[in-house]
């Protein structure tokens, strides 16, 4: 029952970005069609929560076919562009077999993973002592916002600062859903999640670069140690990582082309960064700076800005609903401008020391230096993939900003930079590895790959 | 000259060809291209010990070791991981009703060490309420900070025991080499049940 109610979801998702685009690659569409889905079902269990229904096997199945047919209805009056586009274009003209070694080598790194993640059920601290355990109880007593653990003083601290109740809970209520069709373990969420991320990772980079180079891109990425190693765990930074920086590229995308669909599933993607993680509104934040900037060249139109605006949808929907239903806990930022020299020394030690680490994520930073310094050129003098380098700057640092405004009541900030950073660094290394591999200078090397080795003559 | 080539999925127009490659060539290119890839690729996992230990520990060890125990249970995995804490974990869970409310000990008690212990098998890492919630659930979990101060304390039925601390939790006298286990708050007519460390 399970594995039809997650198809089921699939298909939800592939009907949704098929409604923004039927455009959209296959590849696209396979890729970022869990996670839309999923994000769209659990948003739904939030409101249906609220409203006192019960959340059960039969009630997630009834919501997940709701988005399905929700999706197909959408798409009745465009069924003849829909079908078109289901089919996919043969041309393997560029085909050669550096991209089948590097897409070997993908398909072994990540058939060992997803093999580790599903074979080991939820064991990793942070899983257990919050996102995995909130949605097993979800699960058992058919609610979130009534689950025993949140009642009365059972928890005494679970209104303090950084608790769990607080926590944005796409996660959670996706661990419900697979709890409630009698999974042993949630492992199948984050596992589906990384599968779908590197295949929509692989169609996005292709838009903007040759296939080779989008396969290095994606194999790069893939191959980050630390990156890695957390995406079988069940905690939100990877699933963060692959939601914000693939909605911040199509963005920028769409900065470089100018095509709505892309600035529509990039706020979508953004959404469900947002709908997983409190300070994933930073990302928001960047694709709105890009819109902004659009608009002010007067190359879109200010209902643009409605996209990134949009994005904070889930933010202020479940901030109500904790409101309402006595969820939150005692806030942690620091709303106000200050300067504590200390402290941000502290924060830019912790930042640079990460962005030196070749330990956690490879050659990643080393990478995008010798690319910013190769295609220097084309940066000065076309503005080659200045959106994409903007995003990737602008995001790190208004991370360290928020880092900045967090008032560490309880933890250490040296505890904070010391362990938990490094996995909020993990939004930018598919940012960093899509810069990589498609500045000019990179394209132009796998491009005459291509044409050197690949199955037609120029 | 750079080639402008787009994903040919999407529409995009894909840069012109004229005609098919000659399959010898195409050959001996690949294989000239596939050589100095295998170099690269192998000197940049050596250069990196993070990716060395990516490729050898966290990818073939980990297949390795799954093709070699392929059928362990959920609980033995958990083991496998996590050691002696959660064995302590399932074996409250496998000795108390499921409608109990048990005093999960503190960090501080697994890591005490007891004199009739040689090694301590604990690390005291599975502390955090929640990790004991989701094991023992539905039975209630109260915690050394939450003792005395909420109303949780007066309807504990189960004190956890490991490295001989908690007994003074019970309101009955606890033999000395009691040192893991659980002790009812009810005095029992029969002896407690302990386990071997």
């Amino acid at each position: 029952m399970m594995h039809i109610a997650l198809l089921l979801l699939f298909v939800g998702g592939f009907l949704l970005i098929t409604r923004i685009s039927p455009r959209f690659s296959l590849t696209e569409r396979i890729g970022f069609a869990f996670p839309v889905g999923l994000g769209a079902v659990t948003f739904l269990m939030m409101l249906q929560d609220w409203m006192g229904i019960g959340l059960t096997r039969q009630s997630c199945l009834v919501l997940t076919l709701l988005v399905a047919v929700m999706g197909a209805a959408l798409l009745v009056p465009r069924r003849r562009e829909v079908l078109e586009g289901l089919t996919p274009r043969m041309d393997f003209s560029w085909f050669n077999l550096l991209w089948l070694l590097l897409l070997v080598v993908l398909v072994y790194v990540e058939y060992g993973n997803w093999l580790k993640c599903m074979y080991f059920p939820v064991y990793d601290r942070d899983s257990m002592a919050g996102f995995d355990t909130i949605g097993y109880i979800a699960a058992q007593e058919h609610t979130y916002r009534g689950m025993s653990i949140f009642g009365g003083d059972y928890m005494p601290k679970l209104h303090q600062a950084g608790s769990c109740i607080s926590y944005l809970p796409m996660l959670q209520l996706a661990y419900a859903y697979v709890y409630a069709f009698g999974a042993d373990t949630s492992k199948v969420i984050p596992g589906l999640f990384y599968l779908s991320f590197i295949v929509g990772f692989y169609g996005l980079c292709c838009r903007a670069t040759n296939r080779t180079a989008a396969m290095l891109a994606t194999l790069a990425t893939v191959f980050t140690p630390e990156m890695l190693s957390f995406s079988s765990l069940s905690i939100t930074n990877v699933v963060q990582a692959a939601m914000a920086s693939t909605g911040l590229l199509y963005v920028a995308l769409w900065f470089q082309k100018g095509e709505r669909r892309d600035l529509i599933l990039g706020a979508v993607l953004i959404a469900v960064n947002n709908w997983l993680r409190a300070e994933g509104i930073i990302f928001g934040g960047v694709a709105g700076l890009l819109v902004l900037v659009q608009c002010c060249r007067r190359k879109a139109s200010w209902w643009a800005l409605a996209a990134p605006v949009a994005t904070l949808l889930p933010t202020v929907v479940f901030s109500a609903y904790a409101a309402a239903n006595q969820l939150t806990s005692e806030s942690a930022v620091i709303a106000r401008l200050y300067w504590d020299g200390e402290k941000a020394a502290q924060i830019w030690g912790g930042a640079w020391s990460l962005l030196r680490n070749m330990q956690y994520y490879g050659w990643t930073w080393l990478a995008v230096l010798l690319a910013f310094a190769a295609n220097i050129y084309y940066t000065v003098r076309r503005r080659d993939n200045v959106s994409v380098l903007a995003a990737l700057v602008l995001s790190i640092a208004l991370y360290y900003v928020v880092l900045y405004h967090v008032d560490y009541k309880w933890d250490s900030i040296g505890n904070v930079l010391a362990y938990s950073a490094k996995r909020y660094m993990f939004c930018y290394v598919p940012i960093a590895w899509y810069y990589v591999c498609t500045c000019r200078i990179v394209q132009r090397g796998m491009g005459w790959i291509e044409d050197t080795c690949g199955l037609r003559t120029k | 000259m750079m080639t402008n080539k787009k994903n040919t999925q999407t529409g995009a127009p894909s840069a012109p060809r004229r005609g098919r490659r000659d399959v010898g060539t195409w050959l001996v290119r690949n294989a000239l291209l596939l050589v100095v890839a295998g170099f690269l690729l192998s000197k940049v996992t050596r250069l990196n010990m993070s990716y060395s230990w990516l490729w050898n520990n966290y990818l073939k060890g980990n297949v390795e070791m799954i093709r070699q125990y392929p059928n362990l249970t959920y609980d033995e995995k958990m083991g496998m991981k996590l050691g002696a804490d959660y064995q302590y974990l399932l074996w409250l869970r496998d000795n108390t009703p499921q409608d109990a409310v048990v005093y999960y000990p503190s960090a501080g008690d697994f890591r005490a060490g007891h004199p009739a212990v040689q090694q301590n098998p604990f690390n005291g890492k599975l502390n955090d309420k929640l990790t004991a919630v989701r094991v023992l659930y539905p039975r209630r979990v109260v915690t050394e900070d939450e003792w005395g101060k909420t109303s949780w304390t007066a309807k504990v039925t189960h004190v956890g025991v490991v490295n001989g601390r908690n007994k003074d939790k019970v309101p009955y006298p606890v033999p000395d080499n009691f040192v893991i286990g659980a002790l009812p708050m009810q005095q029992p007519v029969q002896p407690a049940k302990t386990q071997e460390p």
